[in-house]
């Protein structure tokens, strides 16, 4: 009975719907419009969102792209492919390349920590086949100018006779211009008591004096101070027991393995009432650093 | 590019009718006419796919959003069927009988309702109704039993209604 009825009421109800929308077609189309807006602005969206996602992705942990722990700061390379100097480092042993290929690698000296350092053009890792005995990877994925650039500290290698050189083959993960090269600190990580033998006065021998004559032309002639040490002493230098200057071991002073040059000039000999060719006693009293960690000498 | 030819035709002679189908199911004027614009405007998308005669997958189209999306933007909202009457050609019942009836109907679970609409009103055999909800057959028997039980369960119909009470 009830089917009966719900055939009837429903028959009569649709019988009571009011006229048909003339402008359906129209509307239809309008709302079609309305869709396909929603779906590019959907669509745009998604684009969005996977590339922010992406972006993330790229950057999360393993995928560095900062540099290693000990390294120095870039950058490394310039954007024309030239070697940049760094204060406080030597670069050597530049590569190029775009494949793989074998690479002279030097140890140029024995218990020496190095940073090999590398400019890609892009974002990938390279290998390092037996490098100091061992395989090693360095990730090239800091991006610098138009290119990318990453570094890999080395630990010291304690051997008698470094070879003059040792065939290293490097396996970049991307094609493209490659270079390596390697970043010597000029400032020694520790110097012992060998390494300052014979130096007239060293941080091991304590309190002490070295006797030098002031240069007879102070016009030209200045009292020139070697200092050797490892990067973060500071000493003032003394003559006669009055201060006369100090001297920083900084990246910025370093003129070589682990020397510093430090000068009196003409205006403080006179100042400290020095006379050309007066004898006089130089010593050094350090403010900064660690101890016994360095080494006068008076040129 | 689809090939959306007899569209617009199809939309201008057939409407009418689709309306009528997208009001039992909402009891509402306007509820109908979103309802049919929206259902046509996915048919536009899927016109030159469509194999056959279109009228039934439209009226799927109608039934589906119905029961799903419709579900979500008219949720809360209960049909009162409180529409201008219009002279109908004949009837058995009371009108009392059929406004409970009416009202009864707008209890009903939208998938229940949208089944007994399509079983009653559309004429359509359970295999084609399960086929335009996308549903098996069983679950259509079983929607209907229940949409009838409900019906007849309900207090304001008459006894003559639903004999069964």
């Amino acid at each position: 009975v009830i089917e009966n009825e719900l055939r009837e009421l429903l028959t009569a109800r649709a019988g009571a719907v009011v006229d048909d929308n003339p402008a359906r077609v129209r509307d239809v189309h309008a709302r079609v419009t309305g869709v396909r807006r929603r779906r590019t602005a959907g669509v745009a969206l998604v684009l969005v969102l996977l590339a922010l996602t992406g972006a993330l992705f790229t950057r999360l942990p393993g995928r560095p792209e900062t540099l290693p722990a000990g390294v120095p700061a870039g950058p490394y390379f310039g954007d024309d492919g030239t070697d940049r100097s760094l204060p406080g480092y030597r670069g050597s042993a530049y590569f190029s390349f775009t494949d793989d290929a074998t690479w002279s690698y030097a140890v140029q000296i024995p218990g020496l920590t190095q940073v090999v350092v590398a400019r890609c053009e892009h974002p990938s890792d390279i290998t390092f086949r037996r490098l100091l005995g061992q395989d090693r990877r360095l990730s090239c994925r800091v991006p610098v100018g138009d290119h990318y650039e990453g570094a890999v500290r080395l630990a010291p290698v304690q051997v008698e006779n470094p070879p003059p050189a040792t065939d290293v083959r490097v396996e970049p993960g991307a094609p493209g211009d490659w270079r390596v090269g390697v970043l010597e600190p000029l400032f020694p990580d520790r110097l012992t008591a060998d390494d300052l033998a014979g130096r007239p006065l060293t941080g091991y021998s304590g309190p002490g004096r070295i006797p030098a004559v002031v240069p007879s032309d102070l016009r030209s002639g200045v009292l020139s101070i070697i200092v050797d040490c490892v990067r973060g002493i500071r000493l003032e230098i003394l003559v006669d027991g009055r201060p006369a200057t100090t001297v920083a071991c900084t990246d910025a002073n370093v003129i070589g393995y682990g020397a510093v040059n430090a000068v009196i000039p003409a205006a403080d000999v006179q100042r400290l009432g020095l006379r050309p060719l007066q004898r006089i006693q130089v010593s050094a009293r350090q403010l900064a650093g660690p101890a016994h960690q360095w080494a006068v000498s008076v040129v | 590019m689809a090939d959306r030819s007899g569209f617009d035709e199809f939309v201008a002679t057939r409407s009418p009718a689709l309306l009528r189908t997208a009001f039992l199911l909402t009891a509402d004027h306007a509820q109908a006419e979103d309802l049919l614009q929206t259902a046509l405007a996915k048919c536009w998308f899927a016109w030159g796919r469509i194999d056959g005669p279109p009228e039934p997958y439209v009226r799927r189209a109608i039934a589906t959003t119905y029961a799903t999306w419709w579900r979500r933007k008219w949720r809360g909202e209960r049909p009162t069927g409180e529409l201008p009457e219009r002279p109908t050609a004949a009837g058995t019942g009371s009108v009392d009988d059929r406004d409970a009836l009416w009202r009864a109907l707008g209890t009903l679970p939208r998938r229940q309702r949208a089944v007994v609409v399509l079983r009653y009103y559309e004429d359509l055999s359970e295999a084609e109704t399960a086929t335009a909800l996308g549903v098996t057959v069983g679950t259509i028997k079983s929607q209907a039993a229940k949409a009838l039980a409900t019906l007849r369960r309900d207090d304001q119909l008459s006894d003559t209604l639903g004999g069964g009470r």
